[in-house]
């Protein structure tokens, strides 16, 4: 019997859950699996710790499958474990909780089956070292764990749920509440503040005002790699993509039709592009292209527009130029785009959800932050998220790619762009299990 | 198919990406050197430029550049944004489609054949980038000695 190798995987969230998945699905039994993760349940991470019911997926259930060979799989669990009514269609939106719980209840399962291969522990990794062996981790407490790989699935790290960023807003407060932002994020606190009970106004604002489009359930056109115009400048992309729209919208009466299309093909587009289109991409580009590709559920765009015309949720393009993110009254001034007057709004509390920027440096708390600050990690050129190489391994600050620490998930951002949705991860997990077997084997052999 | 455009505008990039760091090519030059007509090349290097692939300076000591370093410009970017989308016959296309008049779209095998020979295609030129085909066709252990202007 040859000698076993260890993977460790930080992190027990979605991404981290899926790796598990991905390894014990692949890898021989002398490979072990050993997860840490700080919290006490699994598979959940940042988005689908909520739990409460207003939360939705904002996909149908059969993108959502842990399986990339069985896409149904997330379905038929769906309904054996009766969480959707008997003779629903597939065409729903459930709850995010359940995506949590069935990821937790897989992790369960293999766990079981692994025969002792895949083990989970709750710690806190505080740093990881890399030795002429491997690489060890150090826990918050004090404990050490080897291993011969390992995978950085942090996440979003220290961003906190929807429900807790809103405790100690009191709900009978009649002055508004402001939310910076006007995303997906924004509609998860917006949507926690009623569940609380909160009945005042609700502003967002963000630089442009836009809101995430609803879902229609039309069928993308269908593009091959040959269509797509990689590795050109934006102006020459966005004109082609609104062309394309405008031919989808011809040809199936939907845009969507066009922006779905050419999802298969984000993550390679993004590394075609040079740096400076990518930076003009994120500084101009990007809120549209969020709003078209990152949609809600139909029902929770309807009271959105219901609440809009209320008048009891209001979304405004401004820029903020005063404003201290936290809970209590305080006066914020912001000036309305293409207006030069400053406004002022007393409010009871200001939630930041803007997603995206990220100052890696000034976090340094954070085992990536640690990772950074000791040089063993660097942010990738944009500044948003951990510079990896396309195989996922982690590049120090002198640039060298490691042969044992890799990343995966939204911390991988810089290089592959769209890698926060299920069914990115899960093919970046699929990939990369099959490479650090490899790597592994032939190590030990 | 490839056409006239798209063999030129390849020729052009590869005198391009032949250039030192900096400088910069004369259309006419361009032509010159390999066989082009220069108002259609003129053209051409116009679309480049619109795509982001090639850089222009006006005046005196202008010209055309590269817009990014040879090994980063596959030659499927450039045949993609001066043929359109790739494609062995008009109808083997999803989006500049243009069908046969004297056959079945759903049931031409023809066609199903050819939309298969396009990703092959599409699959060589994205592979291959602008340094690469530069190099191609170089005699082996020699390098081609550069003549001052």
């Amino acid at each position: 019997m040859s000698a076993t190798r260890t993977v460790l995987i930080v992190g027990g969230g979605a991404s981290g859950t899926l790796m598990a998945l991905q390894l014990l699905a692949q890898a021989p039994a002398e490979i072990r699996i050993t997860l840490v993760e700080r919290n006490d349940d699994l598979g959940r991470g940042l988005a689908y710790a909520t739990a409460d019911e207003a939360h939705l997926l904002n996909v149908m259930p059969k993108s959502l499958s842990a399986f990339p060979d069985d896409p149904e799989h997330f379905w038929r669990w769906l309904q054996r474990t009766a969480r959707v009514p008997v003779g629903t269609g597939p065409a729903v939106f459930v709850a995010r909780h359940h995506f949590g719980d069935y990821l937790a209840a897989m992790l369960a399962e293999a766990r079981s089956a692994s025969h002792g291969r895949l083990s989970v522990l709750q710690g806190e990794v505080t740093t990881l070292l890399e030795t002429d062996a491997g690489i060890e981790a150090r826990l918050s407490s004090g404990a050490s764990v080897p291993a011969h790989a390992a995978i950085l699935a942090t996440g979003h790290d220290d961003d906190c749920p929807a429900d807790e960023a809103i405790r100690g807003i009191p709900p009978d407060t009649t002055q508004p509440i402001l939310i910076l932002g006007s995303g997906l994020s924004m509609i998860d606190r917006w949507l926690s503040l009623r569940g609380a009970g909160f009945r005042g106004r609700i502003v967002a604002m963000s630089r442009r005002g836009l809101l995430p489009q609803p879902h229609t359930g039309t069928a993308p056109i269908r593009l091959d790699a040959a269509d797509i115009p990689f590795g050109t400048g934006l102006p020459y992309f966005a004109h082609w993509l609104r062309g394309m729209a405008k031919d989808a919208a011809a040809e199936t009466g939907d845009w969507r039709a066009a922006t779905d299309a050419i999802r298969p093909f984000s993550q390679r587009l993004w590394q075609s592009w040079s740096e400076a289109t990518r930076r003009r991409f994120l500084r101009h580009a990007r809120p549209w292209w969020d709003v078209h590709r990152h949609r809600l559920a139909p029902a929770v765009h309807a009271r959105l527009m219901a609440e809009r015309s209320a008048e009891t949720v209001a979304v405004i393009a401004a820029k903020l130029t005063a404003a201290e993110p936290g809970i209590g009254p305080q006066t914020i001034r912001y000036r309305r785009r293409g207006s030069a007057v400053v406004e002022t709004l007393e409010v009871a509390a200001v939630l930041d959800c803007r997603g995206l920027a990220r100052d890696w440096e000034a976090r340094p708390g954070t085992l990536v932050g640690t990772l950074i600050a000791e040089g063993r990690g660097r942010p990738d050129p944009l500044r948003i998220g951990l510079d990896v190489s396309e195989n996922c391994e982690v590049i120090d600050s002198d640039g060298r790619v490691s042969p044992r620490l890799c990343a995966i998930g939204p911390l991988t951002r810089g290089t592959f762009f769209e890698i926060e949705a299920v069914p990115d991860i899960r093919a970046q997990c699929t990939s990369l299990a099959a490479a650090l077997c490899r790597r592994l084997l032939q190590r030990a052999a | 198919m490839l056409t006239n455009k798209g063999k030129y505008g390849l020729k052009a990039m590869v005198h391009l990406a032949a250039l030192q760091p900096g400088e910069l090519a004369l259309v006419n030059d361009i032509a010159l050197a390999n066989n082009l007509p220069k108002k259609f090349l003129d053209a051409i290097l116009g679309e480049l430029r619109n795509a982001g692939l090639v850089v222009s300076r006006k005046g005196k000591g202008g010209g055309y550049r590269l817009a990014r370093p040879p090994k980063e410009i596959t030659v499927g970017a450039i045949v993609r944004v001066l043929d359109g989308p790739l494609a062995p016959i008009p109808c083997a296309s999803r989006t500049r489609y243009r069908p046969c008049e004297d056959c079945d779209v759903e049931t031409c095998q023809v066609r199903h054949m050819m939309l298969d020979v396009r990703e092959a295609i599409a699959a060589v030129l994205d592979q291959r980038n602008l340094a690469e085909l530069r190099d191609l066709g170089a005699i082996e252990g020699f390098s081609e000695i550069r003549l001052p202007a």
